[in-house]
């Protein structure tokens, strides 16, 4: 069987004209009239001179005329090359030179280009105003050969050079086929599709819609979750496309709406991404009404891994499963040298894919279409290993595989284990060189925690006993936020470089780790200190050195939120009248006063030397810590020195220092250091 | 307090142009992932919480809708 898309839509417009086939807001295209724009742009195409095989840019912009300019560049026989939208100039002009295109239909400005390239507005050609076409073409539509070239997809990867994955149109056809039939999609869908256009999901997705007779509501991305909402009263979707990123961001915004708004779909299909087990748990808990879909995929085959995660989400060996693979679709597991192997848990490899849904090769790559494609099988770079039941599980890209001692690591076990941790929001999982030179490789593990409550040592044992020795986490990085690319994806290189950086501290003892990671915090969450850590905190202070041992200090702690009250306004006010500086003081929950005689000439370094040791041995704890000079010079003034004194602190005393603790409410990026600050005299 | 509305979002996106449109979102200068940056770094800096309801192309299309949207919830 075969077809292709710019056939079915016109066939479509004679059986069903009137029914919405494209949607963005109040621009609503019909069927009969995408066939009619699709014809008027295919023969302005060929006014222009486009030929058959010519090869043809466009901005992949969510809206109904990229949809009309993709397939009405194939209507007059042309290749169609997607566009991100977000493209520089530079990268467009590099893709346009690769591909050796004929012309690029955008309204972007694309600056210092205008020669190089032939460039033509696609807003205009859409339109009809193009005053470039002077002549009328009467081109008819023939259908092409299933081997010819129907499109490029430039994919950015990870590494360097974006590289072209070459689709015949008998490839489209089976990509949008087997979406068909791996979801179960049906011609009554009204498909949500907030992703970019330029990327093989969100593709294959428009050309399922599509082909069946469907509706697709477009929608810019998934930065607005009201969106989502809005579109889904407008136009009753039935199901979305989405990647696992935009469930936690449409989660986030919408809180407690999530479920009234998100179970008004039959289905949910997550691709460009693996769930993890936690995150597959939890949607189906949070939406038992609709049947989530979690699908592997790659531009060089479009989706060929299809799990119903709603299915297998109370097995707990098969949530984890990528998927299964369509009957047509083969799948085989290879070790290093090529040869096929029987794989299991223990024994994985990597995975090869046959079907004809498949590239026809990467352009203008031959050496790497040699590697990639041996008779008939496409080679993909991922670590898996095939079940009894024909389940296929993912270990990681081959590159990501941590080998511990010759033991072999997947970091996605490794994340969907420690992602079931309480108070780990998400986490990642890179391998690094052995610090100690032993094994080789170790895992680290970066987690976004949920709040103050993770700990290495709750985490670690919650890992021993759900993992062999050999795979748990040698370090621990605690971030803000996982670095992520455009499509959301965990970007594991940016995690190498992150762990580079600090790999010059992570060598060093702890004590000089602390000192180097130390940065002042001022923003507290309301948690208190506990005491054993205060303790300690107190005892590293008075551990500091003193001149001639004198050891005048004296340390006074306050931590009832009334009493700090009180000490702020008290050196507010005094500081507003005495025209003083007094700021920075924002609520902590631990005020430490610490004070010295002032008929001790040492006093203030003493002081100083103690209140370091006090941030450095909170920092070791997470606890954060900033310098506060307010108190200074205002000891002496009433009220303030009736206040002091009302904690106990001798007359004779001056707080050098104010130093206010407590939990961070975030991670705070610390200045940039004067290097060139030091001279060494010969 | 446009200023330091200014101030945060030239910070975290010192590529991005803010004056130069007020169509920040339609025209597309700011994107999906960059969207979710602004509203993170807007809704820690000002201890806003910004409710879902709120959070739509409109509020954020310039400088000024953003002061906007954010004096509402101060």
């Amino acid at each position: 069987m075969f077809d292709t898309l710019v056939n079915r839509i016109f066939e479509l417009a004679a059986a069903q004209p009137d029914k919405l086939a494209v949607a963005l807001k109040k621009e609503q295209v019909s069927y009969s009239e995408l066939a009619a724009k699709i014809r008027a742009i295919g023969q302005s195409l060929a006014c222009m001179g486009i030929v058959r095989g010519d090869r043809i840019l466009f901005t992949a912009l969510s809206k109904p005329e990229m949809v009309a300019a993709y397939l009405g560049i194939q209507y007059c026989g042309g290749i169609a090359v997607f566009i991100d939208k977000n493209s520089t100039p530079e990268n467009s002009a590099m893709v346009y030179e690769d591909a050796e295109a004929v012309l690029f239909l955008t309204d972007k400005p694309m600056k210092g280009f205008e020669e190089k390239l032939r460039i033509v507005s696609l807003k205009q050609l859409y339109n009809g105003t193009l005053e470039e076409i002077r002549t009328q073409s009467l081109l008819e539509y023939t259908m092409p050969k299933e081997d010819d070239m129907a499109e490029l997809l430039f994919t950015t990867g990870t590494t360097g050079k974006p590289k072209g994955v070459i689709l015949t149109y008998k490839s489209v056809y089976h990509i949008l086929s087997n979406t068909i039939e791996g979801i179960g999609m049906t011609p009554e869908e009204r498909l949500l599709l907030p992703l970019p256009l330029n990327h093989s999901f969100a593709l294959r997705v428009l050309r399922a819609t599509l082909y069946l007779g469907a509706t697709v509501i477009l929608q810019n991305g998934f930065a607005f979750a009201k969106e989502v909402e809005n579109n889904q009263t407008a136009f009753h979707c039935t199901a979305m496309a989405a990647v696992p990123a935009s469930m936690e961001i449409l989660r986030g915004q919408m809180q407690d709406q999530f479920t009234r708004v998100m179970e008004l779909f039959r289905y949910i299909e997550i691709g460009a991404g693996s769930l993890t087990v936690e995150q597959r748990k939890r949607l189906t808990k949070q939406l038992p009404n609709t049947t989530i879909f979690n699908t592997w995929g790659s531009s060089e085959t479009g989706g060929a891994l299809f799990t119903n995660v709603t299915a297998v989400a109370s097995d707990p060996k098969k949530v984890g499963a990528v998927g299964k693979p369509l009957s047509h679709v083969k799948v085989k597991v290879l070790d290093e040298n090529g040869a096929e192997i029987k794989s299991d848990a223990s024994h994985p490899g990597r995975m090869a894919l046959k079907g004809d849904m498949q590239m026809a090769g990467y352009w203008h790559r031959d050496e790497l279409n040699a590697e990639t494609l041996k008779d008939g099988w496409l080679l993909t770079s991922d670590m898996v290993y095939v079940d009894e039941d024909g389940y296929v599980y993912m270990l990681g890209r081959a590159d990501d595989i941590i080998n511990v001692g010759g033991e072999k690591v997947s970091p996605i076990e490794v994340e969907n284990i420690a992602g079931e941790y309480e108070s780990v929001r998400e986490c990642a999982c890179i391998g690094i060189s052995d610090p100690q030179g032993v094994l080789g490789q170790v895992p680290v593990l970066f987690v976004a925690a949920k709040d103050a409550s993770f700990t290495e040592a709750g985490i670690q044992s919650f890992l021993a006993s759900r993992m062999e020795r050999y795979k748990l986490p040698q370090h621990y990085v605690l971030l803000q936020e996982l670095p992520r690319n455009r499509m959301g994806k965990l970007d594991r290189r940016a995690l190498r470089a992150l762990w580079e950086k600090q790999g010059e501290n992570n060598q060093i003892n702890p004590v000089v780790q602390a000192i180097l990671t130390r940065r002042s915090i001022r923003k507290f969450l309301p948690k208190q200190i506990p005491s054993e850590l205060l303790e300690i905190i107190l005892k590293a202070a008075y551990h500091a050195p003193t001149g001639h041992n004198m050891q005048t200090w004296r340390f006074t702690v306050l931590q009832n939120p009334d009493k700090i009250a009180v000490l702020k306004e008290t050196v507010a006010a005094a500081a507003k009248e005495n025209k003083t500086s007094f700021y920075g003081f924002n609520e902590p929950p631990c005020v430490i006063l610490v004070s010295n005689d002032r008929r001790n000439p040492d006093g203030c370094q003493d002081s100083c030397c103690a209140v370091e040791n006090i941030f450095l041995a909170a920092h070791s704890y997470n606890i954060g810590s900033t310098f506060n000079n307010g108190l200074m010079n205002l000891c002496d003034v009433e009220p303030v020195r009736a206040l002091l004194t009302s904690y106990g602190i001798p007359a004779e005393h001056r707080v050098w220092c104010m130093v206010l603790l407590g939990y961070p409410v975030s991670e705070v990026v610390g200045p940039a250091r004067k290097k060139d600050v030091i001279t060494y005299v010969e | 307090m446009r200023d330091r509305v200014k101030q945060v979002l030239t910070e975290n996106y010192p590529e991005i142009d803010f004056e130069s449109s007020t169509e920040l979102v339609d025209d597309g200068i700011l994107d999906s992932l960059t969207m979710v940056g602004i509203i993170s770094a807007l809704s820690m800096e000002f201890g806003v919480v910004l409710p879902y309801e709120d959070i739509v192309p409109e509020n954020f299309n310039s400088i000024d809708a953003m002061v906007e949207l954010i004096e509402k919830f101060m």
